[in-house]
């Protein structure tokens, strides 16, 4: 068992919570964002997900949809901006910025200047981007 | 766009299976924080409670010095989570489990993140006692175990020195009216010093959960790699009463 699974519960205590407060009980859909930094196994968060879900009774969610956003670094020295495809990572490096991404600060510098002062602007994680109520 | 963060949700799941989450704190370096956490681990576990150590310095992480702990390579196991390796009977998670003693250079946002993150997937399988070891200063990691931990338990430590005493009263401030504060330790006790801090104590109206003298070797062990050994032989005795003050103040 992967730690997609944590990420999935909460995701739903997250929903779950936001459905008590805002009073909503059915959503059409509901779109989740996934940084391609964290490298989620889509399929087994979706599954885990799913699998939590069905057992509420309260709260219906007809369709979860999901995009990925691409990960962006932004030198705070010279200004560069870089993608993950510009920087070369071990297996192990790859495995610890998936749990944590904040990580590869101790993997990687600038590639332009070797700074270790950049940023992650885009991204890291899992966020909750949208959400639309009502029946299907 | 709305941006819901489910991480905050996943760090009051996972930490609802620990009963007592105690926040080892001193806004100054070097007071013995480190030594104490670790100190009051193995202690906990020697009792037979269930214990677990989170060592929240990510600039200077230091717990797994103390318990002799070097991993090669990753070092955790994924469990819907991560289920972090117990080392003398201790669940413990330490940065360095992830990226060995690297430095890692991080902005406040991004030890907030980090924070919420590891918070949100470790899995500590229903402790009885999490100590978590803290970094000097009142910045992000300090913030943060406030305002996303539930009911953290505070335990102060001080040195004799003024500038240690100082920086307890002004720490004792900020945290009295809203937070628990269990008590404090003194550390590096020598001579007539315990007399400060327990006037420091009565002054601040916060318990005095008694002192740890100064091991003159207390470095040559932790060079050698023999603190667990020397934690059996003769620091542990020092500091069972100090975690029987604390667990019946409970
Ligand atoms: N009671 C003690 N006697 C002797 N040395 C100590 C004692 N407590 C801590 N030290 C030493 O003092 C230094 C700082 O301790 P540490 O636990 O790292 O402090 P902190 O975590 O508050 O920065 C370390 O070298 C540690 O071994
Ligand atoms: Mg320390
Ligand atoms: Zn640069």
């Amino acid at each position: 068992m992967v730690h997609e699974w944590s990420l999935a519960q909460a995701i739903a205590e997250a929903l779950k919570s936001y459905s008590k407060r805002n009073k909503i009980s059915v959503y059409r859909e509901v779109t989740l964002s996934i940084g391609e930094l964290q490298n989620i196994d889509i399929e087994i968060l979706l599954e885990a997900l799913e699998n939590i879900i069905h057992e509420w009774k309260e709260v219906k969610i007809y369709n979860i949809k999901y995009e990925v956003e691409r990960a962006e670094f932004l030198c705070k020295e010279c200004g560069y901006r870089w993608r993950l495809d510009e920087m070369s990572l071990s297996d192990d490096e790859r495995e610890a910025i998936h749990f944590l991404p904040e990580l590869i600060h101790a993997f990687v510098r600038c590639v332009k200047c070797g700074s270790p002062d950049f940023s992650i602007v885009e991204g890291r994680g899992i966020k909750i981007s949208r959400i639309v109520v009502g029946d299907k | 766009m709305m941006d819901i963060d489910p991480r905050k949700y996943g760090i009051r799941r996972n930490l609802s299976s620990v009963n007592n989450i105690l926040i080892i704190l001193s806004s100054k370096g070097g007071v013995g924080k480190t030594f104490i956490s670790t100190s009051l681990a193995l202690a906990l576990r020697e009792l037979n409670y269930s214990s677990a150590l989170l060592d929240l310095d990510f600039t200077n992480p230091g717990c797994h010095l103390f318990l002799n702990y070097r991993p090669k390579g990753l070092d955790i196991t994924e469990e819907k989570g991560i289920v972090p390796p117990e080392i003398f009977g201790i669940k413990f998670l330490s940065i360095i489990s992830f990226i060995g003693e690297r430095p890692l250079p991080l902005r406040g946002t991004d030890i907030t993140n980090l924070f919420i993150e590891l918070l949100a997937i470790a899995r500590w399988g229903g402790a009885e006692y999490l100590i978590i070891d803290t970094p000097p200063g009142i910045r992000d990691e300090i913030l943060n175990i406030l305002t996303y931990i539930d009911n953290p338990k505070i335990i102060l430590v001080t040195t004799p020195s003024i500038l240690s005493i100082t920086s307890s009263r002004m720490i004792i401030e900020l945290l009295r009216g809203k937070y628990r504060i269990l008590g404090i330790i003194g550390n590096m006790l020598v001579e007539n010093g315990e007399r400060l801090i327990k006037n420091l104590s009565t002054d601040m109206n916060i318990k005095y959960l008694g002192g740890i003298k100064h091991y003159s070797q207390l470095d040559n062990y932790l060079y050698n790699g023999e603190f667990p050994k020397v934690f059996d032989k003769y620091i542990k005795n020092d500091v069972m009463d100090i975690v029987r003050e604390i667990v019946t103040s409970l």
